[in-house]
């Protein structure tokens, strides 16, 4: 595949090159230019992320190459999540796709079943794969258990207080249930608060999250582990419930939406706020506003349930087809780099994501940067994606996903609104979500899942 | 006859002031908001009718610790393809289609002006499959003709090209260069021409090419400059094309920058004043030169006089 | 068409070849491919693309979100040309006076057509802001009275507001060269005979600007559907609750961030079929137009 690297560098000489077929690409490239070029490759990874997060990834690059003579990894960035995805279709549409691309939790399904990608375990059947976490290797992973990517950049929910604000009105200890979450909120709505919790709606904190730690599914087939044919549930389950407790205790003026206060999504950041679920990674700016009255816990959960683990966020890293021994060798040169103990923590400590293996975990523990501010949350991060687990809080595996979510943040937003009903709003969601499920069910047609 | 002559001019001030107050409300609040330091934003609570001056702070930033400068200079490439594609183009096109006898003359008029009626935006999701690989209809006419399977038994592999134009100037220009407005504003151009031009020309030896380059390019240099500079704007201020097309930074045009700065960070509050001085930034070159030139654009596109 | 001069082949083909080459790759293919797809179920990556005649047609159709898209589409396309189209006559009828502020007006007014709609939109995005724009004292003083951030009426007011700040100058500058290209001498008659300035308005004025008027008109409608998508990405996203999400909004969202690139080519292909009509309705229009003066 070397002429396609050239041809994305030099577009000018590429014209002379672009004469090539698919065969040609499949096997006899493989034997035209492994002579050359033995087992070292040039390999392309393509990833999403921007900001700080991009120079970290660039950094760990650069440590590759530098590290060891044999392959070049070369990362490119496509500026989202969303846009590398597209340019990745359209490159495999026309087989100029990269190695090793970098994918969002929400298209895991998509990539699956796209058969442009094969699994890391398949990839790489000699590595420990257990030993990642829990609720990361779930995500990733078919029903029957094999790890189809392998978890990269890895973050999940947790819980924020602002304990000078909990002081305030007697309040030491982080709450761990709503029930206690009300409680402490009701205490600082008489104390003459604003903004006791902040609320967000979008589903991965209203709907992935929460049916996770509560271990209930949004749909059937174990949320389209199972198969294609699923359908969503979770307007009749706690999520109804917990959504009309919702609109209920914002009516009170105990829970704000992003949308009732100046900060926005930000209103813990700004100190409107005492309390809030949010991702590990918004401990990067929270800490910075608020030192030590900052206390982070397990997100809450209703009295009376088992605690499950919560899902990953952030990306993992995806090995697509159509590539020759040399390049894998490359590819797996460069997962076997990352996972690395001390890659993971320097990323971590870069990004403000998570370790994402227990051996990790467990190495960062022992070093002195535990207590360190970029690592504060890694512990309780990962203690929630370590929590035991069952076939609900697996992950999401349910087609048009992406889609899902707007039509899902479109309809609790109008029930919050007031323009309708919650139930009716649920119901709406389910049934549109629905309707997603069964084309897309039919545009994989003889397609089972793995 | 006098004094409601008055009143009706008072009124008229009045609405100009208005309109011109409308206009200008949004540049002086992004200006004023422009000068203020994050921290004055944060905790004054938003908008204030009064100037800080910490203006070069927020520009300096824009220009040091964004990548909107070396994003402007894209946006000038590409608005420069744009404008000169079109032009040059429309301008060659359209004297073929005035000055030749030609049966084809309405068909190839009635094609390009289609382009005006449906534009680039709504098209974006199969245009960028094309420009992901221009040479995809070749392959198509080999598949059709059957000529692949012919090279394949000959050479024993099947031919297929790819060509990607993403992230490149011209990927970003030439799908927005195709609107012809260009071809319909020249022809009226060259319809107000003497009709005997090319018959003088001919007299002295010149022949059509000659004629188009010495004596028609000349003639039509207010329409030129005048479009010229209308589709330089009109590739600057473009916006869902580039977007999608130049997906990464180093690609992108300032506009689409400008945007994307605005969600970098979603962790915090947005740090409005630099966004505001990256938007003043983004727009200065236009609109100076929509400023200065309006009198030699309006009267080159022909809008004053029909 | 009057008759041209020169005849000959080669040169003639290499001269119209360029432009022809450009919009067959950069818009009919594109186009082509759209209706083509719309007749197929496409899987993202390829490797699966079953023809299924016009089901795809009938799922958009019968699918009560592209209705809902479409019907704002066409509010917005009435209401931000109209406004638009309204102020900028008002403002150049004001201007055609010859008054002293009158070549300030003009030279001012143009500005916002070089500003990017996405540009736009960074800046009043902030203006409007529900607790930091122009809107928050009144917010302190009834809370909850202006919130673009859930009230979707105001989320689209604020869209439509933008959108009528970006159109404003051309139209103004077009209908302003149409109102002084009026010669002096019918106003002035006008005036001889006792008809007051509203009078000549209605009368002379108006009439004689029907073919600009029409102009502004078509060139506003299409450039409503531009300029309207940068102003919505960086304003809004489509929210709060679909309430500014427009056609051209939905496809992309549909095409670039869902890969259902089936149905974001049916609905790319209905909303080409509902402009094309547009226009040539415009266009049946423009026959009763008077170009004569």
């Amino acid at each position: 595949m070397s002429c396609i690297t050239e041809a994305k560098k030099n577009p000018m000489e590429a014209e002379e090159k672009v004469m090539k077929s698919t065969l040609y690409a499949a096997g006899l490239a493989a034997a035209a230019f492994a002579a050359s070029a033995a087992h070292s490759a040039e390999i392309e990874f393509w990833y999403g992320n921007t900001g700080a997060v991009e120079e970290a990834i660039q950094a760990q690059c650069a440590a590759f190459n530098a590290a060891q003579s044999e392959h070049v990894v070369s990362c490119v960035g496509q500026g989202g999540y969303e846009p590398a995805m597209q340019k990745a279709i359209a490159a495999y549409r026309s087989s100029q796709h990269p190695v090793l691309i970098q994918f969002f939790d929400a298209g895991t399904l998509d990539l699956m079943l796209s058969g442009a990608v094969r699994s890391v375990q398949d990839l790489m059947s000699d590595v420990d794969w257990d030993d990642y976490v829990v609720g990361a290797r779930s995500f990733y992973e078919t029903s029957t258990g094999e790890l189809f990517s392998q978890p990269y950049n890895g973050s999940t929910l947790i819980f924020y207080a602002n304990m000078d604000m909990l002081g305030d009105v007697g309040v030491s200890e982080i709450p761990q249930t709503y029930e206690d979450v009300v409680t402490v909120a009701r205490k600082l709505k008489d104390n003459g608060h604003e903004c006791p919790v902040l609320q967000r709606v979008h589903p991965w904190f209203s709907l992935e999250q929460f049916s996770a730690r509560h271990g209930e599914a949004i749909a059937s087939n174990n949320n389209g582990y199972g198969g294609l044919d699923a359908e969503f549930t979770f307007n009749t389950g706690l999520v109804a419930t917990h959504l009309q407790n919702i609109q209920s205790w914002r009516d009170e003026g105990l829970f704000r939406l992003p949308t009732d206060v100046a900060g926005g999504k930000n209103a813990f950041v700004t100190g409107e706020c005492a309390m809030v679920e949010n991702s590990t990674a918004h401990y990067a700016a929270a800490f910075p506003a608020h030192g030590d009255a900052i206390a982070i816990g397990l997100p809450p959960i209703y009295d009376g349930y088992q605690r499950h683990n919560t899902l990953i966020g952030g990306g993992s890293i995806w090995a697509m087809q159509g590539h020759d021994d040399a390049d894998y060798d490359a590819a797996r040169a460069f997962l076997n780099f990352v996972r690395q103990n001390d890659q993971q923590i320097e990323f971590a400590g870069r990004t403000g994501y998570m370790p994402v293996t227990n051996s990790a975990l467990a190495a960062l523990l022992a070093s002195d940067k535990s207590d360190q501010l970029e690592y504060a949350t890694a512990a309780v991060g990962v203690g929630s994606l370590n929590q035991p687990g069952d076939e609900n809080s697996r992950g999401i595996r349910l087609g048009f996903y992406v889609q899902f979510r707007d039509v899902y943040t479109e309809e609790v937003t109008k029930a919050l609104n007031g323009e309708q009903d919650m139930q009716v709003a649920l119901d709406n969601a389910a049934k549109r979500g629905d309707e997603l499920l069964r084309r897309f069910e039919k545009t994989y047609q003889g397609v089972s899942l793995p | 006859m006098i004094e409601r002559t008055r009143t009706v001019n008072v009124v008229a001030t009045g609405i100009m002031i208005a309109g011109i107050l409308f206009i200008l409300a949004p540049i002086v609040i992004a200006f004023l908001t422009a000068t203020l330091s994050y921290e004055e934003f944060v905790s004054g609570g938003g908008i204030r009718l009064r100037v800080s001056d910490h203006f070069w702070e927020n520009f300096a930033h824009v220009l040091f610790e964004t990548r909107l400068p070396a994003q402007l200079w894209n946006s000038v490439v590409i608005s420069l393809l744009v404008a000169f594609i079109k032009c040059a183009f429309a301008f060659t096109a359209t004297f073929a289609l005035v000055f030749y006898k030609s049966r084809l003359n309405t068909v190839i008029f009635a094609i390009t002006i289609v382009t005006v009626m449906l534009p680039l935006e709504l098209i974006v999701i199969t245009t960028y499959q094309v420009v992901a690989n221009v040479l995809m209809p070749i392959n198509w006419l080999l598949g059709w003709t059957g000529l692949d399977a012919l090279i394949e038994r000959l050479t024993g592999s099947r031919p297929y090209l790819e060509y990607s134009l993403l992230d490149s100037y011209i990927g970003v220009a030439a799908p927005i260069a195709t609107s012809s407005t260009s071809v319909f504003i020249y022809r009226q151009f060259f319809m107000s021409l003497p009709k005997d031009l090319p018959r003088a020309a001919t007299m002295d030896g010149a022949g059509p090419i000659r004629f188009m380059i010495d004596i028609l390019l000349p003639l039509s240099w207010t329409p030129l400059v005048a479009t010229f500079m209308f589709w330089f704007i009109g590739g600057w201020t473009a916006y869902l094309w580039p977007l999608i097309a130049a997906s990464t930074p180093d690609a992108q045009p300032a506009v689409v920058g400008l945007a994307r700065l605005a969600n970098t960070d979603p962790d915090r509050i947005p740090d409005v004043p630099m966004l505001m001085a990256g938007a003043l930034f983004v727009s200065f070159i236009p609109v100076l030169l929509i400023g200065l030139m309006q009198r030699q654009i309006v009267r080159g596109l022909n809008l004053s006089e029909k | 068409m009057r008759q041209g001069f020169y005849s000959g082949g080669w040169t003639y083909t290499l001269l119209v070849a360029p432009i022809l080459i450009l919009i067959v790759i950069f818009f009919y293919i594109p186009v082509g491919l759209a209706f083509f797809w719309s007749f197929f179920l496409e899987r993202p990556f390829g490797g699966g693309s079953d023809f299924v005649g016009f089901q795809n047609y009938a799922r958009v159709l019968s699918d009560p979100e592209f209705w809902s898209a479409m019907r704002r589409t066409l509010v917005f396309m009435v209401l931000a040309p109209g406004l638009a189209i309204g102020i900028s006559l008002i403002l150049a009828l004001a201007a055609d006076r010859g008054l002293r502020l009158s070549s300030a007006a003009r030279n001012i007014i143009i500005w916002p057509k070089a500003v990017a709609g996405a540009s736009i939109g960074v800046v009043f995005v902030f203006i409007f802001d529900p607790f930091l724009g122009v809107f928050a004292p009144l917010n302190e003083a009834f809370p909850g009275v202006w919130n673009p951030r859930t009230d979707g009426n105001d989320a689209f007011a604020t869209i439509l507001v933008a959108q009528i700040w970006n159109g404003i100058p051309f139209n103004f500058i077009i209908l302003l060269s149409g109102l002084q290209a009026i010669p002096d001498t019918l106003t002035k008659a006008a005036a001889m005979d006792g008809a007051g300035p509203w009078r000549r308005i209605r009368d002379i004025q108006l009439p004689l600007l029907t073919p600009q008027l029409f102009l502004t008109f078509v060139l506003e409608f299409v450039g409503t559907i531009v300029e309207a998508f940068g102003l919505i990405d960086t304003m809004t996203q489509g929210g709060p609750g679909g309430a500014t999400t427009l056609l051209i909004y939905k496809i992309y969202v549909d095409g670039f961030k869902a890969y259902d690139l089936s149905g974001a080519a049916t609905q790319t292909a209905l909303l080409i079929l509902f402009v094309g009509i547009m226009v040539l309705l415009q266009f049946r229009l423009e026959k009763h137009v008077k170009y004569e003066r």
